[in-house]
């Protein structure tokens, strides 16, 4: 992008919100490519974060990244939303392109991509105590002036029975647990209602039958048109899921496709530095990740 | 999911009442609405009051009827001459500038604790206010007055402004404030000012020195008409800002990321919001000096009661702010009266223990620093 275009753009993002609204999306065919990353690769303190990665999301998918501690997941989600923290130091720099829905990210201003994509980050950190109501309610402000309010607050309360907040509605956000927590910011990306979900880690203080709960809202989400990305620790809930993984290692894409195609004892095993197991669920087919334990940990006691 | 099939269908095709408010929300609204009714009502009892009391008593009656006969209402008794002159040269601008300082001040508190994402920032704490003040004191010292009126109000500024960026570039890591960074920044930012307000301190002739502690120590005992059209255009310039932002602070709560995925263009409005916080802490400063505590005080109070939404709290925190300072002054003035007490010694006897409880609590309920 040259400069007088860059300076253009932000010449119109600064009058904008003050002449006109931002342009709602338009509904995309399924199969459209809602995010296409190419080559995207980001240094920090010597050390390639991101090393070329190649992700291409389009409409009616659920696509997991996995990978080990440190792989980049979170960082190419970041990446994804324009987020990555830091500048890179002397001698680094940062390439590749993201684009969204065919325009790059860059070039889109806050207003019009809050239209189109919801972020949840991994940490649920609300500087004052806010309600419930309140912070699932800041989901709707993307669309202030172009949905009637009654809209907003049907939506509002939508989002909270999905994720089965709606009983805390009144509640004070410091109040909660964490899982309550991780709820009402998820139930807030919901409210915001686009068409591309970015999750880091929904599911990491949850329990069960809300682990099962969030995966199948994105699910359905997805197969209504949506795109979703969500990273991953349990390979059980990827394999059950997701239309596509992508597992990452070092920075790179180590492999992606179907959860069936990708995940093999052997490329799990390596990239994990684990022995795996990866077994068909006997009923559905799914692939079952079962890590290696030594037997001394896992055999019963023996009796007396 | 069902959840997701019910957008806006209903069995029976009847109206239902499921999308009204919840009883939570309209109580938070009328609570509200009783708050800034109260708080606009106790500001103007309190007005009347304050300008009645004094060395000179003048009843209530008599300045509600000399206000509202300068409008062209008449009602009731006008007070005599000499009321009539006391009541127009000398308590009603100091009430007027105090309730407008009051009134800078607490909502330049609300913004800084919003755009700081941390309840503990204050002008005065982190030392905006003192950065101001040497912008004031430096004008004194040199004696110069290119601007009338306007040269203190300009150099605090610049001295504010440039005191807050600092504050703010250097307590912020990853789109937030730590409590301990904040404060410590503070103290090393209150350090320096003080050193540059000491050393022109010393270097300065009587009538100077009694300026400068006059800054030092807070006080609207010198107000005039002539103060009150200068401060007035600041404050409403800051107060301006309030509409624009009030509910994107509120989503900046969730922190810098997760405000600019809701469509908030971050940069911008730490911009404006930067220069609209050190606009009215300048104004305060520049003619009321160093009233610490007003900021802190007001804007938690006021969220003790409505909650944290910036829509009731910044408007609330103007009024509350502008009540705190006319009641804080009207003690000042008279609790040993002939005598008087610096304002700014009150609002620290009141807002120092306050203080003290917020760091209690926060300590408290976050179990420790973070």
């Amino acid at each position: 992008m040259t400069t007088g275009s860059l300076l253009r753009r932000r010449l119109a993002s600064a009058v904008t919100p003050l002449t006109r609204a931002p342009a709602p999306p338009a509904p995309l065919a399924p199969g459209t490519p809602v995010v296409r990353a190419e080559g995207v690769t980001v240094r920090r303190g010597g050390r390639a974060l991101l090393d070329g990665v190649d992700l291409t999301v389009r409409s009616g998918e659920l696509l997991a990244l996995v990978g080990p501690n440190g792989a980049g997941k979170s960082t190419l989600l970041r990446a994804l939303s324009g987020d990555v923290s830091g500048a890179p130091a002397k001698g680094e720099r940062d390439e590749g392109d993201v684009l969204l829905f065919d325009r790059a990210l860059g070039e889109w201003t806050p207003p019009e991509l809050a239209l189109r994509r919801a972020v949840l980050p991994q940490e649920a950190v609300v500087s004052f105590p806010f309600s419930v109501h309140e912070l699932v309610t800041m989901g709707r402000a993307p669309w202030a002036g172009l949905t009637p309010p009654d809209l907003d607050a049907t939506r509002v309360r939508e989002a909270m029975e999905q994720v089965g907040v709606d009983h805390l509605a009144d509640r004070r956000f410091p109040t909660l647990s964490g899982g309550e927590r991780a709820r009402v910011m998820l139930a807030r990306v919901l409210a915001q209602d686009t068409t591309l979900l970015l999750l880091d880690e929904p599911t990491a203080a949850l329990d069960i039958r809300h682990q099962e709960l969030v995966l199948t809202i994105a699910r359905t989400l997805a197969s209504r048109g949506g795109a979703v990305i969500v990273v991953l620790h349990d390979l059980g809930l990827a394999a059950a899921y997701a239309h596509r993984v992508a597992v990452l290692s070092g920075g790179q894409v180590a492999a992606q496709g179907t959860p069936t195609d990708v995940f093999t004892a052997s490329l799990l095993s390596a990239v994990y530095r684990h022995e795996v197991e990866v077994l068909p669920h006997p009923r559905t087919g799914v692939p079952l990740v079962i890590p290696l334990r030594s037997p001394g940990c896992t055999r019963k006691r023996p009796q007396e | 999911m069902t959840a997701l099939s019910t957008r806006s269908t209903d069995p029976d095709g009847a109206p239902t009442d499921r999308t009204a408010p919840s009883p939570g929300v309209v109580g938070r609204r009328l609570r509200a609405i009783l708050l800034l009714g109260g708080l606009s009502t106790g500001l103007v009892a309190v007005s009347v009051i304050a300008a009645g009391a004094g060395a000179y008593p003048i009843p209530a009656a008599q300045v509600a009827a000399s206000i509202l006969d300068s409008v062209g209402v008449r009602l009731g008794p006008l007070p005599d001459g000499i009321a009539e002159t006391v009541l127009w040269d000398v308590r009603l601008p100091r009430v007027v500038l105090a309730v407008m300082v009051g009134a800078a001040l607490g909502t330049a508190g609300a913004m800084m604790q919003g755009i700081f994402g941390n309840p503990l920032a204050e002008p005065g704490v982190i030392g905006v206010s003192s950065g101001a003040a040497v912008g004031a004191i430096v004008v004194i010292f040199t004696g110069l007055t290119v601007f009338g009126h306007w040269t203190i109000i300009a150099s605090s500024f610049v001295f504010g402004l440039l005191t807050t960026l600092f504050v703010y570039v250097f307590a912020r890591s990853g789109g937030r404030t730590e409590v301990v960074t904040l404060l410590l920044t503070g103290i090393a930012v209150n350090a320096i000012a003080g050193a540059a307000i000491g050393l022109m301190t010393n270097f300065s002739q009587d009538a100077e020195i009694q300026t400068i502690t006059f800054w030092q120590l807070g006080s609207v005992s010198t107000a005039t008409w002539s103060k009150v059209a200068a401060i007035a255009p600041c404050l409403l310039l800051g107060l301006a800002v309030i509409p624009f932002y009030a509910r994107r602070l509120d989503l900046l709560a969730l922190g810098e990321g997760p405000a600019r995925h809701l469509g908030v263009d971050v940069e911008r409005m730490r911009l404006v919001l930067i220069a609209a916080m050190a606009l009215l802490t300048s104004a305060a400063v520049a003619f009321a000096g160093i009233v610490a505590f007003v900021g802190l005080v007001v804007p938690h109070i006021i969220r003790m009661i409505t909650g944290p939404g910036h829509r009731v709290l910044l408007p609330a925190s103007a009024l509350g702010g502008g009540l705190l300072l006319l009641a804080a002054d009207l003690l000042a003035r008279t609790v040993a009266a002939p005598a008087e007490i610096p304002l700014g010694v009150v609002t620290a006897a009141l807002g120092g223990p306050f203080f003290f409880y917020l760091l209690h609590r926060t300590r408290a309920k976050q179990g420790g620093w973070s």
